[in-house]
């Protein structure tokens, strides 16, 4: 309460407003690849699809244009394992035996249904007719418990006199049949009363152990199987006799990934790696055929030679056929409905590059009508780039003429007008801008405040994309198969104005990858120079001014233990070879969990090595990092209420490694250790030990301060430490820094009660370094918050000083709450957050960040300070106007009185 | 029953032992609304979670046994959150969330989680209003000596004549000293184009 009553002081905390809610901000959401999907069981177009992935969510996307209707991450203790969509509910039911009923609309949970004890799920069918579905699950006993999930009635548990492996259900005349094991390893079946769900007798198939694989269910009533010994069988559901049929088609029986029944109209069909036969030993097919289940009947889609599908309706008539991009497509999911007296197909296909895709089929037309990119599921680098400015712009300045000037104002003049007749044209200048209201043009130029960037994202299965950050729209897209599982790295190199040429380094199982990528179109080259192939630590890039072409890169790989050699690819000139070896390096060898330092010579391309830190081997590294590179400091000292000055520890270099306990179970012997080390001398200038702690930890580093987050397992709690870095009160007179004469700081430290769980810090930038900092929080439940650093200030004290109010600084509190109008995805749930990216923009005043999940992406601005440079956007110019005509207005009218007065005065 | 303890003792040692916590969010802000639960999630650490049924009604499934915090994550309510300890025998104790002690106990019944507040995750606008203008000290400052000026003279009282005349004089020394200019003029000099000339007498009215 007295943190709430200090905040007044600080009256920079800049929350959003409700009507700016996705004017600045956007939510890409990605649902992984999918595992299940499942359409509406009515004879119509379906509305919604819904989809589990693996990354654990449970969704509901729209069939008209993919959208996400809602999502949900499943808890980590269970996983869907069954998907069906009926009567206008998905139901889903995970490995615990739980079902649960969601609007497919609204993602409201209609009701959750459980048994007692929640064992593990065996298997579950459905049974169309009666809305039910059957599931059995293992017990203490060694048998099985059965459980019927009826959709408006309450949950029926039974017990099973048998352990229970397949069930089975017969729509034609509405039956159950429970297939497995007794006691005695007897394969039998139980079949099931539909009205009471009462057992009947068991009868026994083979006295012998068989163990169902996979089964098809042939209208004529037989059920056919193969086993795990790789025989074929069918079983006369009517008297319970069994024949081997090995002999007709020794075969896997084809069933779909759903393991629901499959009908087949009179037969089954078998399929002999990829070669699909009928009973009688037919080939239907010479390539890949999925054969699909709806209620209408069977429909069969195969693949055809240019990697098409060929899709054949219930009615066996008419085909349809289509594309899916040209990727292998690795699963694919259909349903069938009539509409107007004709057969409609719609295809879910998801193809082996991340890509998902919803396709509409009938007898006249076939087309894709929407396209998901789920490999944005699994990132491996993001990197935000600034746009191009308009070409005019590209000059430098300072080499203008005095006419050169005049064309480019003109050029800019012309293009505006451009613009303005544009949107004359098609009508959209009156229109309210639904957009981000300080970008001014939706083009992919740099606009006048470079808020519009573009997101360059690589996969970690190898898939790059380009995305527009003001209408988050995937621009391009191209799959480097090269680059699946690689650690990649983008090399931007400092071209000529405003034009860098971006270079992608991929560290793909010890091989060096070497691309040249335009941003803006996407194309990439690869190249082909002869790249080391061993151990690789880090990856530089040298520019020489004397070569043209892909600049020279410096491999540091490791040799030996505690070794570091170095590799050169291309040339470099003598002038940049000499910057070069002045220059320090330092890299971290992960694997070894030490972190190397010294000068590299280039001509007998070797490394230096002045100083190694190891972390001992019973430490677990959580990170290694150092300020960002655009880090700039604005003010060299903190002035203090006595009008001294506490002076900065500037230094450039600090490498911050944070480490834990390798400890698991003994809380006593838990720690997290955090290690700031001078990234020239290897010097360790500050250390600090948390016991009782262990992670995820995080930390962030920027100007003289850090901040890293822990688990306090003892208090069972997220803790957070700030650490400051000062020199003292004397004022150094250096302009630059000098690491190897430089005095140890003075470290100041404090820490705080984290009410959320934190999984991600990262902090805000900005061109000058002005604006005050905020740390920037990513939290497990979700939220991104933007917490200002006064907040982790370490020089706030338990019981205030009368100077600290002068200062700026906040009584100690140990808890830091995070209020809602601090959070800057308000209320949307993001999902754990796992990285935070943040851009410098030309407003002084704002950063933008994209905050990464498994989940999506979310893009928005931070005023860490306030909207300082820059007028609000609820600044009213109608108001402004107004009153300024009306004064001027008012001058006039009052001249004219005054002259009426003056004459009548004289006519007296 | 000897075998049922060995089996039980069994269990806990393996810690096999899981439990589902189940409660309820308060019907208080939810207007039997089929919608108003949507979206909203019980948090557990470590992964667990639950979602909310149309009633109010939750489940987190299969909790090993330790200390939680059980959070309400809702996208228009705050809750408190539920420090929530299972023991070994699977015993469920649920108390309201003191971060900074471990030892207070201040139970809460999570059949019946009620919210704090409604969520304020946005800044209010700035509207223009007449009471916000009046509240302002530069309109203070300019009204205060208007009340000073004009009801102040109306209150005292007038039928007193030594009073009066001294009012009177006062006032006739305040006019002899201050010319205050007639505001149109001072318009008309200042963006008309000629200087009128002052007037020979003023405050003179028209008919």
């Amino acid at each position: 309460m007295r943190l709430i009553s200090f905040l007044p002081l600080f009256g920079l905390i800049s929350a959003l407003y409700q009507d700016q809610v996705g004017k600045v901000d956007w939510k890409l959401d990605v649902l992984g690849f999918p595992k299940l999907a499942a359409f509406d069981d009515a004879n119509a177009q379906a509305d919604a699809i819904a989809l589990y992935t693996e990354q654990n969510i449970l969704a509901s996307v729209s069939a008209e244009d993919g959208s996400v209707f809602w999502k949900r991450t499943m808890p980590v203790s269970e996983k869907v394992e069954y998907l069906y969509y009926a009567n206008k509910l998905i139901i889903s039911i995970s490995s615990g035996g739980i079902a649960r009923y969601w609007n497919p609309e609204s993602g409201a949970l209609f009701k959750e249904v459980y048994g007692t004890l929640q064992s593990q799920l065996i298997d579950c069918a459905r049974l169309y007719s009666k809305s039910i579905i059957i599931c059995a699950m293992s017990n203490e006993s060694g048998m099985s418990d059965v459980l019927v999930y009826r959709e408006r009635k309450t949950l029926f548990e039974t017990k099973s006199s048998i352990l229970v492996e397949k069930i089975i259900t017969n729509e034609e005349n509405n039956l159950i049949y429970l297939l497995g094991k007794t006691a005695e390893n007897a394969f039998v079946m139980e079949a099931l009363n539909i009205d009471d769900f009462s057992t009947e007798p068991v009868q026994i198939l083979s006295e012998e152990s068989i163990i169902l694989r996979e089964f098809a269910l042939v209208s004529d009533g037989r059920l056919v199987f193969t086993d795990t010994k790789a025989k074929t069988r069918s079983i006369n559901l009517k008297d319970g006799t069994m024949t081997d049929i090995s002999a007709v088609a020794t075969c896997q029986v084809i069933t779909h990934s759903q393991k629901e029944i499959k009908f087949a109209p009179d037969q089954f069909f078998g399929n002999c790696g990829g070669i699909v036969r009928s009973e009688s030993g037919e080939v239907l097919d010479g390539r890949r055929m999925e054969i699909f289940s709806t209620r209408l009947g069977t429909v069969t889609a195969s693949l055809d030679a240019q990697n098409g599908w060929t899709l054949t309706g219930v009615n066996a008539k008419k085909t349809a056929s289509l594309s899916f991009g040209g990727s292998l497509v690795q699963s694919l999911w259909t349903k069938s409905y009539n509409w107007k007296n004709k057969e409609h197909l719609q295809v879910l296909a998801f193809s082996e590059d991340g890509t998902l895709f919803f396709a509409k089929a009938s007898s006249e037309a076939s087309t894709v009508a929407w396209t998901r990119e789920e490999s944005l599921a699994a990132i491996s680098h993001v990197q935000i780039f600034d746009l191009p400015p308009e070409d005019a712009l590209l000059e430098d300045p300072s080499e203008w003429s005095f006419s050169r000037r005049v064309q480019i104002q003109l050029a800019l003049f012309h293009s505006y007008i451009n613009q303005l007749t544009d949107k004359l044209k098609s009508g959209s200048l009156s229109e309210k801008k639904n957009g981000d209201p300080l970008v001014s043009t939706s083009e992919l130029i740099r606009d006048q405040f470079n808020l519009h960037k573009l997101i360059f994202i690589v996969t970690k299965n190898g898939n790059l994309f380009g995305i527009d950050s003001l209408s988050k729209d995937i621009i391009w897209k191209r799959r480097v198969p090269e680059l699946k599982e690689c650690k990649t790295q983008v090399l931007k190199d400092a071209g000529p104005r405003f034009k860098s040429d971006i270079y992608i380094v991929g560290n793909c199982n010890n091989q060096v990858k070497y691309f040249n990528v335009d941003i803006m179109s996407g194309s990439i080259d690869e190249l082909n120079n002869e790249m080391p192939k061993s151990d690789i630590l880090r990856v530089d890039s040298i520019r020489s001014s004397t070569s043209s072409g892909a600049p020279a890169l410096l491999v540091f790989k490791k040799v030996d233990v505690g070794k570091v050699g170095l590799e050169i690819v291309g040339e470099i000139d003598t002038a940049a070879a000499d910057k070069i070896e002045r220059t320090s390096f330092w890299l971290y060898d992960s694997n070894s969990q030490a972190l190397f330092g010294g000068k590299i010579n280039i001509e007998s391309k070797t490394f230096k090595n002045t100083w190694t830190f190891q972390i001992p081997a019973s430490m677990k590294v959580s990170q290694v990092t150092a300020a960002p590179a655009s880090d700039v400091l604005h003010s060299q000292g903190r002035p203090l209420a006595d009008r001294s000055v506490m002076e900065k520890y500037l230094n450039p270099n600090i490498i911050a490694v944070l480490a834990e306990s390798k400890e698991e179970s003994d809380l006593e012997q838990m720690f997290v250790n955090a290690f700031f080390l001078d990234g020239i001398t290897g010097e360790v200038i500050h250390s600090c030990n948390h016991k009782r702690a262990q992670g995820p930890a995080k930390i962030v580093v920027a100007e003289n301060w850090a901040v890293f987050s822990y688990w306090s397992a003892k208090m069972y709690r997220t803790e957070v430490t700030s650490v400051e870095f000062y020199k003292g009160n004397d004022q150094g007179n250096a302009t630059h820094w000098d690491a190897l004469s430089a005095e140890m700081p003075v470290a100041i430290q404090k820490s705080f009660i984290s009410s959320e769980e934190i999984t991600s810090l990262a902090v805000t930038q900005s061109q000058m370094g002005i604006t005050n900092k905020a740390v920037l929080i990513g939290t497990k439940s979700g939220k991104i918050v933007s917490l200002p650093r006064v907040f982790l200030d370490p020089r706030r004290r338990l019981v205030p000083a009368s100077t600290d109010r002068e200062e700026g600084i906040m009584p100690y509190q140990p808890e830091l709450r995070f209020p809602p109008n601090f959070v800057l995805s308000y209320y949307q749930n993001l999902g754990p957050v796992n990285d935070v990216k943040v851009a410098i923009t030309g407003l002084e005043s704002t950063c933008t960040i994209l905050g990464l999940t498994d989940t999506g992406l979310f893009w928005t601005r931070v005023h860490p300070s306030g909207t300082f440079d820059v007028l609000k956007d609820d600044f009213d110019h109608m108001m402004i106007s107004v009153i300024l005509i009306g004064f001027v207005g008012a001058t006039y009218a009052c001249k004219i009185f005054a002259q009426m007065k003056m004459t009548n005065r004289l006519w007296q | 029953m000897l075998g049922k303890l060995l089996l039980s003792l069994f269990a806990f040692a393996h810690s096999a032992v899981t439990v589902t916590i189940e409660g309820q969010l308060s019907s208080k802000y939810a207007h039997m609304d089929a919608e108003a639960y949507s979206g909203v999630e019980i948090q557990l650490d470590n992964g667990y979670k639950g979602f909310v049924q149309s009633n109010g009604q939750f489940a987190v499934h299969n909790v090993k046994p330790g200390s939680y915090i059980l959070k309400v994550a809702s996208p228009k309510l705050t809750y408190h959150s539920v420090r929530v300890d299972i023991n070994a025998q699977g015993k469920i104790r649920y108390r309201r969330l003191n971060i900074l002690t471990l030892k207070e106990v201040d139970p809460i019944n999570i059949m019946d989680l009620q919210p704090i507040e409604q969520t304020q995750w946005f800044q209010k606008r700035e509207q223009f209003n007449v009471l916000d203008t009046l509240k302002s000290p530069m309109v203070l400052i300019m009204i205060l000596p208007m009340v000073v000026l004009f009801l102040l003279p109306k209150l005292m009282d007038m039928q007193d004549p030594e009073l009066k005349k001294e009012m009177e004089e006062q006032m006739k020394t305040m006019n002899k000293g201050g010319n205050v200019p007639d505001m149109s003029e001072l318009m008309s000099s200042f963006f008309g184009g000629e200087q009128p000339k002052r007037a020979p007498k003023k405050g003179v009215k028209q008919n």
